[in-house]
């Protein structure tokens, strides 16, 4: 056996929890009795002194069966190999550590857990040998004493596929352990090393969601009359669409506590959305400047403002009001691009460029900014700089189209290619 | 306190924000999970406060007792199989024996099935008697003709004074001769109109596009449709609305072309799509056409609003081709950078610039677009800015831009009814039949709705689609001839109280076409000045009376009119009363005035 490598195969099973199995294929973790065997980094040649002389062949000879066995798959032939020679060689701490090892790759990860332990004690410095031990007190439950080791091992690990398996056990175990912290830890790591992997995307949201509906729940039970407990029953309902109840605690949340910020602009965004009535909009204007009173830096507040005065066509105040939303949100391209089109619509097209050209570079990918930013130059007569925003906007717009239509398939399962017909002769 | 901003994203608007471009389809969960119409899924815009102002008109329904009480038969009235049940006809005002009185012709639909041979439902003719009632002359006039019928045109093809007709149809569009004696003939094939297979044709406009003094013709189109291969309700994404199934399309389904056809002077025409640059931006999902001149240089240009496609503005080059510049100049999409189903068009001079805006209707879940002008370089995108935005539960079809009260300004009526009655059923709010709309024009460019203040005939319900505009009973009030799928016709007598004056201008060409299709008439009166133009389609697929309304307010005459005839040529006419009826003959000015009443 000349190189050590792993190939490992994930695979995701029901109920959303995932189990790593491994299909490992070990190649040089010990063997004594061969010199032609080669040696890991970690792994030391076995002391000959440690198997008595007159069983060395027999040893010998079982080993490489052994190793043969779980090269090719045969966890149960590599498991009954190991175990014999764990009896005949019981000071050699690699032949624990693969038996270990024998163990995990079928499975049994309870029983992994023995061997490897008694092939640490007898050698602390199998590193590989450690992970595997951590990986199946995971696998097998046991997370309070898992968590340690994969707490430390996770950072040093240097196969990515094993660090992968490590860091979703670690999830799974501070999320048992009701150990968020440390849950939010290791998935901020999973994201940051594996950021496009499907199971650490999906993983993510799970956790996060699990992790906030904990919050929730504890919230609901310490202070289930705070004007906290009522804020979080109202964004449940504005979720759930229920207008009126939202509204209704809403209101209950600024009674307990009438300067809280973000309530008054919550209040002003339900009642637009909705039944109206003649005085919808009036009220809807207090509610956004009672928040702006609480909360002068609200930039979605003044946003709104900014809007109904768009709206209405008051160009000037909607011009003055997405001016301060734009500088109150930082990033907030929305407020750009309505600065631009009420300064093109108050005849004003030269300003409106600035706003417009910060809300396309803030939002490349944004196709209202290109085509509002297109009709501004147009309006300066800027023609090329207008067909230029116009064909930005014309392969902005069709690449959302054909972002829908990616989510669309991947949810309903389904993608029919609409078609043009060749026009007639 | 840590600012809530900072700890959570406040609004559904910042936290999609968050999620990058997909969020602007998340913003739409229609969109998301697909359906077959483009509609934004929003919300309407708040009202502002009412005027106060009185909106003294009011609509009865004469259509019983004026004798039109046949229904419309399209498909099944509560279960539309396919979209070309959904879709439906237009209707139009045609005064086809030139006897100062509008007649009404009304297209007809089938049903897949069949009927057994002498029940086919069929189109009618109706012959305005001059006294409220109207007497089907369908027969008589050899007219009777059945199949998915569309669109509808008029315009004198042939200049020997007698409008003729044209029908989109999915099938074999058709061309009728107007002879004169109150008989037309079919002359597709002779006049080269006839297509090989089955299109789906739906607007059409007359349009002397190269200024000959011979109407041409514009033909849209929907979609290449083979309902032995269409896929029926539920089938895909694109055939299902609210969950519910429903007819497929158009999203999903084969864009098709439109046509351009140019009258050879001897009774011919030959189609010149291709070489007129009528191709180039490709296939759309095309319903109602018109032509008019939006930028002020005298040549007609051509519209065609889209469904579920970006919307098309052929700009005439006065050679004898066409650039299409719907995007450049803002009508292809709303201000949002949408598509939208845009099913019929308006147009007409709202704020009185002397520049031709437009109205496009919408579907259910979105706004209308009201478009104006901006001296016929671009559109501005002014809905909501107009107050147009309030309504975003209807979908909506016929619309004109009509002067109902006759203040001067012009107010805007559109017709409504949803597609899909499969919906109705799970969702009883989702009516499949609806009210009609009317805005009032408050003169300052912006809208206030005022239906609740027009009668039961307007508040009443119905599965509309074309509506034709003109004054049928000549008293000088706007009417609205509507369209019902499954039902009579609604023939919407307009009572206006206002006491305003107005005046009613026939133009006849003589080196333009005889209709003047293409003629743009201002006038001068009480200080304000107003344009109109003698327009060919419009609405949904509809033809509205060729005779153009001005209400002039409290001016008792009209100090000025002029006219610019299709040929380019401008003539200064003079002045004339109020209250009546005038015609202007090419090159004679007022050679008729009439008072009905």
């Amino acid at each position: 056996m000349t190189s050590c490598g792993f190939a490992i195969i994930l695979t995701v099973v029901k109920n959303g929890r995932m189990r790593v199995r491994f299909a490992v294929a070990i190649c040089a973790l010990l063997l004594a009795v061969t010199p032609a065997r080669a040696q890991t980094p970690e792994v030391k040649r076995p002391s000959r002194q440690a198997i008595p002389s007159a069983q060395q062949a027999e040893v010998a000879q079982l080993a490489a069966n052994a190793m043969a066995a779980l090269r090719r798959g045969d966890s149960a032939g590599a498991i009954q190999g190991f175990e014999k020679l764990t009896k005949l060689a019981p000071g050699v701490a690699e032949f624990h550590a693969n038996l270990g090892m024998a163990y995990y790759s079928a499975g049994r990860f309870r029983d992994a857990i023995p061997p490897c332990r008694q092939a640490l004690k007898l050698k602390p410095s199998l590193t590989a040998t450690r992970y595997f031990l951590g990986l199946s007190l995971a696998e097998s439950g046991q997370c309070g004493e898992a968590l340690p080791y994969l707490e430390k091992d996770y950072p040093r690990l240097p196969d990515p596929q094993l660090k992968r398996a490590m860091g979703m056990d670690a999830l799974r175990c501070a999320m048992a352990m009701n150990q968020p912290d440390k849950a939010v830890d290791f998935l901020r790591w999973l994201s940051r090393d594996f950021p496009d992997d499907p199971d650490v995307l999906y993983l993510s949201a799970t956790v996060y969601s699990e992790l906030s509906t904990r919050a929730s729940q504890r919230l609901l039970q310490t202070a289930p009359g705070s004007y906290q407990a009522h804020q979080f029953n109202a964004e449940v309902m504005e979720y759930q669409g229920k207008v009126g109840d939202a509204i209704e605690e809403y209101r209950k949340v600024l009674t307990l506590n009438p300067n809280a910020p973000g309530i008054h602009y919550r209040l002003g965004s339900l009642l637009l959305a909705g039944e109206r009535g003649p005085t919808t909009l009036d009220e809807a204007r207090r509610e956004f400047e009672e928040e702006l009173r609480i909360d002068p830096e609200s930039a979605v507040a003044e946003y709104q403002l900014a809007e109904m005065a768009r709206q209405a066509r008051q160009w000037d105040e909607a011009v003055e009001r997405f001016r301060h939303a734009a500088k109150l949100g930082g990033k907030f391209e929305d407020a750009l691009i309505g600065l631009g089109k009420s300064l093109v619509s108050a005849n004003r097209a030269a300003e409106a460029i600035e706003p417009l050209e910060a809300a396309v570079k803030l939002a490349p990918d944004n196709p209202v900014a290109h085509y509002q930013l297109s009709f501004a130059y147009r309006r300066l007569g800027r023609e090329d700089e207008a067909k230029k925003e116009l064909a930005a906007y014309r392969e902005t717009h069709e690449k959302l189209l054909r972002a829908g239509q990616a989510i669309r398939a991947g949810i309903q399962g389904r993608m029919t290619a609409p078609q043009t017909v060749e026009p007639p002769e | 306190m840590v600012a809530p901003e900072s700890v959570m994203p406040l609004t559904r608007r910042r936290f999609l924000e968050s999620l990058g471009p997909a969020a602007f389809l998340l913003a739409s969960p229609r969109r998301l999970l697909g359906q077959g119409m483009a509609s934004r899924g929003v919300r309407p815009a708040p009202r502002p406060k009412f005027s106060g102002k009185p909106f003294p008109v009011t609509f009865t329904d004469v259509a019983p007792r004026a004798g039109l009480t046949t229904p419309v038969v399209y498909g099944e009235e509560y279960a539309k199989k396919y979209i070309v049940e959904a879709n439906g006809p237009g209707i139009a005002f045609f005064d086809y024996d030139h006897d100062g009185w509008l007649d009404i012709f009304l297209v007809n639909g089938t049903r897949h099935e069949g009927f057994p041979p002498g029940q086919e439902p069929t189109n009618h003719l109706y012959h305005n008697n001059r006294d409220g009632t109207f007497t089907d002359v369908t027969e008589k006039a050899g007219l009777k003709h059945s199949g998915w019928g569309y669109g509808v045109s008029i315009g004198d093809y042939d200049n020997d004074g007698y409008d003729d007709l044209f029908l989109t149809h999915f099938g074999k569009n058709i061309l009728y001769h107007n002879n004169g004696d109150g008989t037309f003939t079919e002359v597709t094939e002779k006049a080269g109109l006839r297509e090989p297979g089955t299109r789906y044709g739906t607007g059409c406009t007359f349009v002397d596009y190269d200024r000959d003094g011979h109407l041409d013709l514009f033909v849209s189109r929907y979609i290449d449709l083979d309902l032995a291969k269409t896929p029926v309700g539920g089938a895909n994404r694109y055939c299902t609305y609210k969950g519910v199934s429903v007819n497929c399309g158009p999203l999903g389904l084969a864009k098709e072309f439109c046509s351009l056809y140019h009258n050879n002077g001897d009774g011919t025409f030959t189609d010149v799509t291709a070489k007129a640059g009528i191709l180039a931006p490709g296939g759309r999902f095309g319903l109602s056409a018109v032509a008019f001149d939006y930028n002020n240089d005298g040549w007609p240009d051509l519209f065609v609003a889209c469904d579920s496609s970006p919307n098309l503005l052929f700009r005439n080059n006065h050679d004898g081709t066409f650039t299409e510049v719907g995007m450049e100049a803002g009508v292809a999409v709303n201000g949002d950078g949408q598509e939208q189903a845009n099913m019929g068009v308006a147009v007409g001079d709202y704020d009185g610039d002397g520049w031709l805006d437009l109205f496009l209707p919408h579907f259910s879940d979105d706004t209308p677009l009201l478009l104006r002008n901006v001296k016929g370089e671009f559109f501005d995108d002014l809905t909501y800015a107009a107050g147009m935005a309030v309504n975003t539960r209807y979908v909506c079809w016929g619309v004109d831009f009509a002067d109902l009260d006759n203040d001067g300004w012009l107010d805007l009526f559109h017709v409504t009814g949803t597609v899909y009655p499969e919906v109705e059923k799970v969702y009883p709010d989702y009516k499949f039949k609806t009210q009609r709309v009317v805005y009032r024009n408050l003169g300052n460019g912006s809208f206030e709705e005022v239906s609740d203040l027009c009668g039961p005939a307007v508040l009443e319900s119905h599965a509309s689609r074309g509506c034709a505009f003109g004054d049928f009973d000549n008293d000088g009030n706007l009417d609205v001839l509507i369209m019902n799928l499954s039902e009579p016709p609604s023939l919407l007598k307009n009572e206006n109280r206002s006491g305003n004056h107005w005046l009613v201008v026939k133009l006849v060409g003589t080196r333009s076409n005889r209709s003047a299709i293409g003629a743009r008439v201002a006038i001068t009166a009480g200080g304000r000045r107003q344009i109109r133009e003698v327009l060919s389609g419009s609405s949904y697929i509809s033809q509205s009376d060729l005779r153009q309304h001005f209400g002039l307010g409290p001016a008792p005459r009209v100090d000025q009119i002029e006219v610019r005839w299709p040929n380019g040529q401008g003539e200064k006419v003079g002045s004339a009363e109020a209250d009546q009826f005038v015609t202007i003959q090419e090159g004679r000015g007022i050679v008729k005035a009439e008072r009905y009443r």
